[in-house]
């Protein structure tokens, strides 16, 4: 990634303003801003694209404490929660999660994810394969792919958004890979430098309209990444970044100011901290309104890390008293977000995905925490048009693995590609030593035919 | 009959993992799984100032004797002392291996005490730094710890579900036995003659110090309590725990006098005023609440 503006850079006003915009996310998918308007001009509303967001909840939630409790465990494996019923018989879930429960026809609970490699990262919730023995240029996130293959919605915002905050824990922080589609189709990252607020009301942005020297910069640094390689082609990017930057959609959308108090509110607001010592992705629920806006404008991948939920135990907190502190922020994000998007009549456009990079450990060690388990976890999903309302795979009695319909994270970025309009068993992107790669390895992965 | 009045609610961007009050009543100090300590004016419920410098969560936090210090214990394994007046960072004592879970200060304020998931409990100079004792038994992490007025005896519970004292100047320890689990927070009378326990299955233990001998158990919390303070004239005992409440005692009969329920999650730190009329709470909820203690009709 490189900053179109460096830390000390000054503009001719005197005012140093620290930047956070990145070149990787003001990518056009290859096309011209005429053609862009003109492919636009043929979609009957840029509000109907189909578009996902994604939910990375960092660390690795428990599946066993959320969506799938073991009362029929041993009490060192139980854990304190008590499910309830919700709305849809027969689906109970944590007891901490009562408006998902009570909204549950609009949810799928996938309870069999399998597949995790057992990294601490975000990159396999982004790709669907793990990070060793990647292809040339590597892999590319699902919102890169859909960068490259539909390109922006509307030309004044990135079709593939990160609201992933700078973090210690670098492969959390990780907004998700362009790979071998190329850096062009990176995420926009607005917050990669700062600390999570979901604006730009650090940068002045309508002024940059005015700045001449912007264009300058990029030419500095167009001819900076020539010279190492590292950016082929982004004369075909330059004046689609400049569209960005100046036709103030993109800081309209992440200007939550422009909400209703009360929607903040529903939402849950939360802070913009980190939710665990100082590495972690923060608790707040800004970024699913983020989101939202975001879509709504015309992005067509928006990202987003929440919480830390790498609960070990003792002294952190033991994997309960940290459950009690995320899952009711969590539920009220998540409905918020499916409440609003239904209201707006967004939610058959808009997939939404949550997960993590694997479950925990059905076994409670003696600090109260779980620990990692790429045996098995678990997601849930929403919106897009999916059949809703139903669980998906499950689990033996003690949460162990999965014991019936297993669902890879790459049966998951199927079905999301699927309702993005993407073909996985057709649809190709060359790699950097020109071999054709399917979307997944649709060979083993297809979309859940249980929702689509 | 007695009730814990709402006064203030402060908040914390993490879990709160302590709350002491300066000696003049003035000040509350509060330490978060944020990795700072909070500085607040307790009358007005504003916040002072933020002290940063500690690498992962405070466990722990006192004022110094005459107020003008200040102490925090971190899960980075070190202790630091800090200017209370303008909250600069002092001086930094480590020597543990692994984090420090469990602070405790001496009434007198002049020794600190910190358990660790080392295994081992150390005690140093609140005015140097100092080591003074390195006390090793525990089979397991050390979850909670306790000094007596002068810092001459200490007693501590670990997750080997052992409840010790111990002499400080010596390092002899003794085991109480029959406590509830896990003793996961003590505290001493400040006449040091009695030592009370919070335990795994919501009991509150009293134990007299000299003979080892339990002799009132305190019933009404539902699971761990987490957290047990004293009022400076013994008069009162208060608990927190995993039930999120919190509750005010009878510290001599063991009498219930009053529940508040405020709290969202486990109450992890417990203060008395040093008036006695206020007490204070902190929760993983990520607040803190300031209450009234009332007594009806008064």
């Amino acid at each position: 990634m490189f900053s179109i503006l460096g830390p000390s850079y000054r503009f001719c006003d005197g005012i140093s303003r620290r930047s956070f915009l990145r070149i990787g996310g003001l990518a056009m998918g290859g096309l011209s801003l005429p053609q862009l308007l003109q492919a636009e001009a043929k979609t009957s509303s840029a509000s109907r694209h189909k578009s996902v967001i994604m939910v990375f909840l960092s660390g690795g939630p428990p599946h066993q404490d959320m969506v799938d409790l073991k009362m029929d465990a041993p009490v060192e494996i139980r854990g304190e929660f008590r499910p309830v019923a919700t709305r849809v018989p027969g689906i109970q879930i944590c007891e901490h999660l009562p408006r998902l429960a009570a909204t549950m026809d609009k949810w799928v609970v996938v309870r069999s994810l399998v597949g995790s490699e057992g990294r601490h990262a975000s990159f396999q919730c982004h790709t669907g394969w793990p990070v060793a023995q990647q292809p040339p240029g590597g892999w590319p996130s699902l919102g890169s792919y859909v960068s490259k293959l539909k390109g922006p919605a509307d030309p004044g915002i990135p079709p593939f958004v990160s609201l992933s905050p700078k973090m210690k824990g670098g492969p959390w922080a990780d907004p998700g890979q362009a790979g071998f589609v190329g850096p062009a189709h990176a995420p926009f990252t607005p917050n990669a430098n700062g600390a999570g607020a979901a604006t730009l009301d650090s940068i002045s942005v309508h002024r940059l309209s005015n700045r001449r020297a912007l264009a300058r910069q990029l030419d500095r640094l167009k001819q900076a990444a020539n010279a190492n390689g590292s950016l082929a082609g982004l004369d075909a990017y330059q004046e689609q970044a400049f569209s960005i930057l100046t036709s103030g959609k993109l800081a309209e959308a992440l200007d939550l100011e422009r909400e209703d108090p009360q929607l903040r509110d529903r939402y849950g607001r939360g802070s913009p901290e980190p939710a665990g010592y100082g590495d972690a992705g923060p608790l707040l629920n800004d970024y699913f309104l983020a989101a939202r806006r975001l879509v709504e404008a015309g992005a067509r991948v928006v990202s987003l890390v929440y919480g830390r939920w790498d609960w070990h135990g003792r002294p952190h907190g033991t994997a309960f008293d940290n459950a009690r502190d995320h899952l009711p922020a969590l539920d009220q994000g998540l409905t918020a977000l499916v409440e609003d998007l239904e209201a707006r009549g967004m939610l058959d456009d808009v997939s939404i995905v949550v997960w993590g990079e694997f479950g925990r450990t059905p076994r409670i060690n003696k600090n109260g925490g779980r620990d990692h388990w790429p045996n098995v976890g678990c997601a849930l999903l929403a919106g897009g048009g999916m059949r809703t309302g139903q669980v998906i795979g499950a689990t033996d009695r003690l949460g162990d693995h999965a014991t019936e319909r297993p669902v890879h994270f790459q049966d998951v970025l199927a079905s999301l590609y699927h309702r993005l309009g993407l073909d996985i068993n057709r649809v190709t992107v060359n790699d950097y030593a020109g071999r054709p790669r399917y979307l997944v390895d649709h060979t083993r992965y297809q979309p859940l035919a249980e929702v689509i | 009959m007695f009730s814990l009045q709402l006064v203030h609610t402060l908040t914390h961007p993490n879990a709160v993992y302590a709350v002491a009050f300066s000696p003049d009543g003035e000040r509350l100090a509060t330490a978060s799984l944020d990795n700072t300590i909070k500085l607040w004016n307790a009358k007005a419920g504003q916040e002072l100032a933020r002290l940063r410098g500690h690498g992962d969560g405070v466990c722990g936090v006192a004022f110094s004797a005459d107020g003008k210090r200040l102490f925090s214990a971190s899960l980075d394994r070190t202790v630091r002392f800090w200017d209370a007046t303008n909250g600069t960072s002092l001086t930094t004592v480590g020597g543990h291996a692994d984090y420090i879970e469990c602070f405790a200060v001496s009434a007198d304020g002049k020794w600190l005490a910190t358990g660790s998931h080392d295994k081992q409990i150390r005690v140093v100079s609140a005015e140097s730094g100092s080591v003074k004792a390195v006390l090793a038994g525990h089979s397991d992490a050390v979850f909670s710890v306790a000094l007596s007025a002068d810092g001459m005896s200490l007693a501590s519970g670990g997750n080997d579900d052992s409840l010790r004292v111990w002499n400080v100047e010596s390092g002899k320890q003794r085991t109480l036995s029959g406590q509830d689990g896990v003793p996961q927070a003590v505290v001493f009378r400040h006449d040091d003659q009695v030592l009370f326990s919070g335990g795994s299955t919501g009991r509150i233990e009293a134990w007299n110090v000299a003979t080892g001998e339990r002799f009132m158990t305190l019933e009404g919390h539902r699971g761990l309590v987490k957290a047990v303070a004293i009022s400076l004239d013994d008069a009162w005992l208060a608990s927190g725990g995993s039930d999120a409440t919190v509750r005010l005692w009878d510290a001599k009969s063991g009498a219930a006098l009053a529940v508040a329920d405020g709290h969202k999650n486990v109450v992890y730190g417990l203060a008395f005023s040093p008036s006695g009329q206020q007490l204070a709470s902190a929760s993983f909820d990520r607040t803190i609440k300031v209450w009234n203690i009332v007594e009806a009709g008064r």
